[in-house]
């Protein structure tokens, strides 16, 4: 009977349960916020295929977006030989700082996410980033994805399979990428290093990969080699024979009519014949450069010499999971001396929450002070680290910017020159004066402005843009910006990626890096080249620049004034990338390598002998730049019609379960989500019956209403609800002794706020009245009561995560509640309960997390606190202590015992074996009762609730994670009583979930 | 008396479940539709022309639709007589009366249907696109399996020539087997490493037959020998179409031929410059071939030298071949709708709007169509008693 019993009892938590998930990411009640900071003013704009969403202020961004979804449509139309038969909906944010904010994904985005497109109701959400080029072949790439799921989906519908079956990843994000346009730098850039370090997966392997961004770029190339080999038309014929087998390596063999390994052999061949042509010229990063930071992720140098001659090298980093600010002494030869340390603790505190780790250089002025770049709530603000001080000395945030990348000193340390986009969604150069305050913008267009570098003399500022007469096509040339008169001028001309310029001490040349495209429209490796800067006076190929430079500005003119030619050096011939290069005083060169699927700061020494002998000198002839460049747009003057944004509520979810019992009968019920498209408003409507017969039907109905408004910083929750069943209650005083069971039933209505007041810390404030009979048959006693029940709580959580729980961080929470019968005072109780956990990572993959636990209900008709089972005192089942008071410590180490199995045991893939940690556990806890319930408690129902003694266990675990979300737990231990002077007994412990 | 009434009861049960189970899957052919075709394979003649006579006058009405139990390949339904044979991608064959939308039969033959099954002498032969089995040759007067061939699997439409059947297969071959009894009588391969999903056409006694390679070819329907074999410059997926003179491929990559039977030699060619477009399998009238794309635009050229005649621009991609009747022509699109152009000038009589895209072509008897749409529905639209309903004009 117990298993019944305990059903009923999981049912009904399970039924209040579902008032809660509503609120998303609060879920099981620690967890980050994800604040709406911006009150969006969303509208639509409906052009013939799509149903644009996007907020007043980047119109124009979103009338590109929509001309490049029309565009798009016309071509995958074709490449698919497909129509779509509904109007997907495209919802554009003009940074990424924005899309941060969407709730259409209850997760947490990060930085780099170039947009995404939900299954659900078929959404496609793309942030701009102020590269309009990017913005079309992310729009591009979504839209594949909505042709192959609307394709795929039809033809499973078709052949009446199951509809679980998809494509794997690799193909659909490759045919993404690959139909999304000409391969890009990145893509050139991964797969070179790739093949050259030699970590490239074989067409058998490549579900090791799944997910990486080597995944998507491997894809990609081998969705062109399908095409290259075998026809375009064979991309599609993959999709239409799809169904004719689970394993993908039997639909390539019956499309390609090879058998799976010659298809792989040739897959190498192709690759090898594009790629080792020239390698003997190529040099590899690490023979040429020395280390400076080559652990994790590290980037983004800055060095500083301190008046006594001591070097440091500043960058970003991610070297264990957070990431930070380092620094690491130097000596001459940029050798590193000592381990880097950290300066400035990012993703922790409201002040850091995160850097841009891929986008966004640091800035060092000549007296130490480093600028760097942190979001910090809605937006970007810049810092001021006093590096010689070692304090944070300023802080400055700017109203109508969004995000802020690349902060850069002028020579006299008094202003800072830096790129960011507004609301507009557009990049454009700004000027920070530190000492009045003032903002001065630079550039007012749509052009993507980046990466500003200050001149020696302090009078102009070298940036690279795509406003380049070649940026239609997505080449980014560097530009000169004279500060007195707002002329322009072109540094580097043509068909190239030149990016992150840095003037030379002597302001004689500029340094940069740069992939330059070959005939046949390829990217090579991105190199460190020097181009010779223009002179202060010099006339070269300057560009009229309308406007001042006191603000708005245009475009480049239609005519360049002049022509001639700039010499420009390659100083490397790498095999992947180089990234922002720093010209030392002392004629080095530091800069952010990509080798081995590993961005570190290196340094190559004797800039002079590189510029004399270079890898390859080019004169770039500055006539032959043209005019400036648009993309189209599609308006309401191009037959769009534009409304206002207007709620609908949709289907997400609906389930329905039903069980049979010869006790209990026949139960069921259905749960039913709905909500608008932006993800803001949520309803959840839950019904459930748990009747024995039809005379109990309505008695025993549970309904449940509620809706989460999330549209707002403080998000509301309200609902309405009717629980009623049977309930197991060993400590009732009026209930049997032996089977102390009684009919409850609660109508009743709740409220709940949250209030975020950073990423990290968030107040909830919930409130309750329900009106609660509990009846008991036997004694035919009938009690009542109107139950009020107010809490305020305080959480913090800025835990980091691994694949199975929080590895590094600190949460907390504190709650106060009351709970009253306010008509009879039956009940009359308060609750204080204090819940902190720390983790320590003490080695990349090992962790020790300690957790301390102490819940108070103290009252009339105090309710029980419940514990024991795999997730708190292990070694006890679940549910089995019970006290109105009870305090709780656990403390674990938790460590790898195989971690990438894919690589270290392949056999172990196809079963979804993510990963497989241990864990040494030490669990105790002491639950009691006093007032109310303890007097009528026998010896025998002490026992049953294990209260009055200290419990505790002690053992060991093993975690294994499947398909990288479910973890399935095993422990073995001893379990103790009496305060661990009695070893009770061995236990073995099955369940799942996340670590604590 | 008890046993007696156990036993009696459950030879009822058993009886009843036979007949639940094998009632429904039978697929027979009453004598007196026992007919030639009215509607083959993509027309009225192995030349798959989608070309009749008739004049079916717009608007339209659904007479009424029948759930096919699946989605449908690209080819049209088959008409014998009365009875309307739709196959289906889950491996059905459904026998629907034309007159009342009335299943009067169905069976199952393998995984995966593609092609448009053919009927002579009283045989439905099934072309098989996966499972292991290549044809599967059904007795529609008896009801039972005539024979069947193991192979290769056939995704395209067959062709059936004097007691011969003959089907080109996925791994580029096209074989001839005996109607009687399934004896392979001959085979060709097209080209290396290619497949075959265009449904050959037959041009007296010249079977025409095309690869995904571009490798247009013809054969002695009797023998299989090459007469001879021409490279159509990009793969072609569709159906050949042909009349007395020239053969018609179109291709994946917006370029239709016109080959002449006797020789190959290109009689006219029709190119988009620089786009990917896959071409539908074209329409044939005396003076124009009329085809859709999957850049929405109906194309109508002249059929003597390829020369435009206009185009229509109908929104959504159109992969299902145009049907001409006396003075229309009728598209299905990847939109849903059926659109009924002038066939002279290319303007818009009239269309509607069905429940999923069109994909597969049409078949015709007298004044009505037969359309297959998705999700799994074949439409009967016949001419309104309404002159007004649903007309656009």
């Amino acid at each position: 009977m117990a298993l019944p019993r305990l059903r009923h009892f999981l049912l009904i938590v399970l039924s209040c349960a579902v008032v809660w998930p509503a609120v998303g990411q609060y879920t099981f009640h620690f967890g980050r916020n994800k604040i709406q900071y911006d009150d969006f003013d969303w509208h639509v704009l409906k052009t013939e295929h799509f149903d644009v969403y996007y907020y007043s202020e980047m119109q124009e961004l979103a009338e590109h977006g929509a001309a490049f979804a029309e565009e798009a449509y016309e071509e995958l139309q074709n490449r698919f030989n497909f129509s779509l038969t509904h109007r997907p909906p495209l919802i554009f944010y003009s940074s990424n700082l924005h899309f941060k904010q969407t709730n259409i994904t209850p997760g947490f985005i990060p930085d780099g996410v170039g947009g995404f497109f939900e299954f659900l109701k078929g959404r496609v959400v793309i942030p701009a980033n102020g590269n309009i080029h990017q913005f079309r072949r992310v729009i591009r790439h979504e839209l594949v994805h909505v042709f192959t799921y609307a394709k795929v989906s039809r033809l499973v519908r078709d052949h009446r399979m199951p509809p679980e079956r998809f494509l794997p990843l690799w193909f659909t994000e490759g045919l993404a990428e690959y139909w999304s346009g000409d391969p890009d730098q990145s893509h050139e850039m991964v797969i070179r290093d790739a093949i050259y370090s030699n970590y490239l997966m074989p067409l058998s392997d490549i579900y090791r990969v799944s997910g990486s961004f080597l995944m998507y770029k491997e894809g990609e190339a081998l969705c062109r080699f399908f095409a290259e080999a075998y026809g375009e038309e064979k991309l599609l014929r993959l999709m239409d024979n799809f169904w004719k087998d689970r394993d993908f390596r039997h639909v390539m063999e019956v499309t390609f009519m090879e058998d799976f390994e010659e298809i792989d052999r040739k897959w190498q061949a192709w690759l090898k014949n594009r790629y080792f042509e020239d390698v003997d010229d190529l040099q590899l990063t690490s023979l040429i450069s020395r280390g400076v930071a080559t652990e994790g992720f590290s980037a983004k140098p800055a060095l500083y010499k301190l008046p006594d001659g001591t070097r440091r090298v500043y960058f970003v980093g991610n070297r264990t999971g957070y990431s930070n600010v380092y620094e690491v002494e130097v000596d001459s030869l940029y050798r590193p001396v000592g381990e880097p340390e950290i300066l400035v603790r990012g993703e922790r505190t409201d002040d850091f929450e995160a850097f841009h780790l891929f986008e966004s250089r640091l800035g060092m002025s000549e007296d130490g002070k480093l600028a760097f770049v942190t979001k910090s709530g809605e937006s970007d603000v810049i810092h001021i680290y006093d590096v010689a001080r070692d304090e944070l000395v300023a802080t400055y945030a700017f109203d109508d910017l969004v995000a802020v990348y690349s902060p850069d000193w002028s020579p006299d340390g008094s202003r800072l020159a830096f790129s960011s986009i507004d609301g507009s969604g557009f990049s454009d150069l700004y000027v920070y004066d530190v000492r009045t305050g003032r903002l001065q913008r630079l550039t007012n267009d749509s052009y993507d402005d980046r990466d500003p570098s200050w001149s020696p003399d302090g009078r102009r500022l070298v940036f690279s843009s795509d406003r380049t007469s070649l940026g239609k096509t997505n080449a980014y040339n560097l530009f000169v910006y004279e500060l007195g008169d707002g002329d322009l001028e072109y540094v580097t001309y043509g068909d190239r990626l030149d990016l992150s310029p840095r003037w030379s001490g002597d302001g004689r040349h500029v340094i940069f890096a740069s992939a330059v495209r070959d005939s046949a429209g390829r990217f090579g490796a991105q190199n460190i080249w020097v181009a010779d800067a223009p002179s202060s006076d010099d006339a070269l190929a300057e560009l009229a620049f309308s406007g001042s430079g006191d603000g708005g500005s245009d475009a480049l003119s239609d005519a360049a004034l002049g022509s001639t030619e700039r010499r420009a050096r390659q100083l490397t011939e790498l095999t992947a990338a180089a990234f922002d290069p720093v010209w030392t005083d002392d004629g080095s060169i530091l800069f952010t390598s990509f080798e081995h699927m590993r961005f570190s700061v290196r340094s190559m020494p004797d800039v002079d002998s590189l510029l004399a002998n270079p890898r390859r000198s080019s004169d770039i002839d500055l006539s032959q730049s043209g005019d400036h460049w648009a993309f189209a747009r599609i308006g309401i003057d191009d037959g769009a019609e534009r409304v206002a944004y207007k709620k609908k509520y949709t289907l997400d979810v609906a389930q329905a379960m039903v069980s049979q019992n010869p006790v209990w009968g026949t139960q069921g019920g259905a749960v039913m989500a709905f909500s608008d498209l932006m993800g803001n408003d949520h309803w959840y409507v839950t019904l459930y019956n748990n009747s024995r017969g039809t005379s109990d039907f309505l008695k025993s109905m549970n309904v449940a209403v509620s809706r989460i408004q999330l549209h707002r910083r403080t998000n509301i929750g309200y609902g309405l609800y009717r629980y009623a069943g049977l309930r197991f209650d060993i400590t009732d005083p009026d209930a049997a002794r032996e089977y102390p069971t009684l009919w409850e039933t609660i109508y009743g209505g709740y409220g709940a706020v949250s209030y975020p007041i950073s990423t990290f810390r968030r107040i909830e404030v919930s409130t309750s009245v329900s009106w609660d009979d509990k009846f008991i048959p036997w004694a035919d006693v009938d009690r009542q009561a109107l139950l009020v029940s107010n809490s305020l709580a305080l959480v913090h959580d800025n835990a980091l995560w691994g694949m199975n729980g929080p590895v590094e961080g600190y949460r907390g929470s504190l709650m106060a509640a009351y709970t009253t019968d306010v008509l009879y005072s039956n009940v009359s109780y308060f609750t204080l309960t204090a819940d902190v956990r720390h983790y320590w990572r003490l080695h990349e993959k090992v962790s020790f997390a300690s957790r301390g636990l102490a819940r108070m209900n103290e009252g009339r008709e105090a309710r029980l606190f419940f514990m024991g089972g795999s997730w708190d005192l292990r070694g006890f089942p679940m549910f089995s202590v019970r006290g109105q008071k009870m305090w709780f410590t656990s403390h674990e180490l938790r460590f790898p015992i195989l971690t990438s199995p894919w690589l270290s045991a392949p056999v172990l893939a196809p079963f979804g074996v993510a990963n497989l940690r241990g864990a040494l556990f030490l669990d105790a806890a002491h639950a009691w009762n006093d007032g109310y319930y303890e007097p009528r408690l026998t010896d025998r129902r002490r026992e049953q609730l294990n209260i009055g003694e200290t419990l505790g266990a002690v053992g060991a675990g093993l975690r294994l994670n499947l398909f990288g979300g479910l973890l399935l737990r095993y422990d073995v231990g001893y379990r103790y009583r009496d305060g661990f002077r009695e070893q009770d007994r061995f236990f073995k412990q099955f369940f799942f979930g996340w670590d604590f | 008396m008890g046993l007696l009434a156990v036993i009696t009861h459950r030879s009822v049960i058993v009886v009843l479940i036979t007949f639940l189970a094998t009632g429904c899957s039978t697929l027979r052919l009453d004598h007196r539709n026992a007919a030639l075709p009215i509607w083959s394979t993509e027309g009225e003649t192995p030349l798959r022309h989608h070309a009749t006579p008739n004049r079916i006058t717009p608007p339209l009405d659904i007479k009424w639709d029948f759930n096919g139990g699946a989605g449908f390949g690209t080819v049209s339904p088959l008409i014998v007589g009365d009875v309307i044979f739709v196959a289906n991608l889950k491996g059905e064959v459904h026998a629907i009366d034309i007159e009342s939308g009335r299943r009067v039969g169905r069976a199952e033959f393998g995984d995966s249907i593609e092609g448009t099954p053919v009927y002579a002498d009283g045989t439905l032969v099934i072309p098989i696109a996966w499972g292991g089995v290549a044809l599967y040759a059904h007795n529609l007067l008896q009801g039972d399996r005539k024979w069947r061939v193991r192979g290769a699997p056939v995704s395209s439409g067959l062709v059936v020539y004097d007691g011969t059947v003959i089907a080109g297969d996925v791994e580029g071959i096209v074989r001839a087997y005996s109607l009687s009894d399934g004896e392979e009588l001959w085979s060709t391969a097209l080209d290396s490493t290619s497949s075959i999903f265009s449904t050959p056409t037959l041009v007296g006694e010249r079977l025409i037959a095309a690869s995904d390679n571009g490798r247009v070819v013809a054969l002695d329907v009797s023998s299989g020998s090459i007469d001879w074999s021409v490279d159509a410059g990009a793969p072609v997926h569709v159906s050949l179409a042909a009349d007395e003179a020239a053969v018609y491929a179109a291709t994946t990559r917006g370029r239709i031929l016109a080959l002449d039977i006797a020789s190959g030699a290109t009689r006219w060619e029709y190119l988009l410059p620089g786009e990917d477009v896959y071409f539908s399998a074209p329409a044939i009238g005396e003076w124009e071939i009329v085809f859709g794309a999957s850049d929405g635009i109906v194309r109508a050229l002249n059929v003597e030298d390829g020369s435009q005649r206009w185009t229509a621009d109908v929104s959504d991609a159109v992969t299902a071949p145009p049907v001409l009747t006396d003075h229309l022509v009728y598209v299905g699109t990847m939109g849903g709708n059926v659109v009924a152009l002038d066939r002279a000038e290319g303007t818009s009589s009239w269309q509607t709007s069905l429940e999923g895209r069109v994909k597969s072509a049409f078949a015709v008897k007298d004044s009505r169509l037969v359309v297959l749409a998705e999700p799994r529905l074949v439409y009967l639209l016949e001419p309104s008693s309404d002159a007004y309903a649903n007309h656009e004009e």
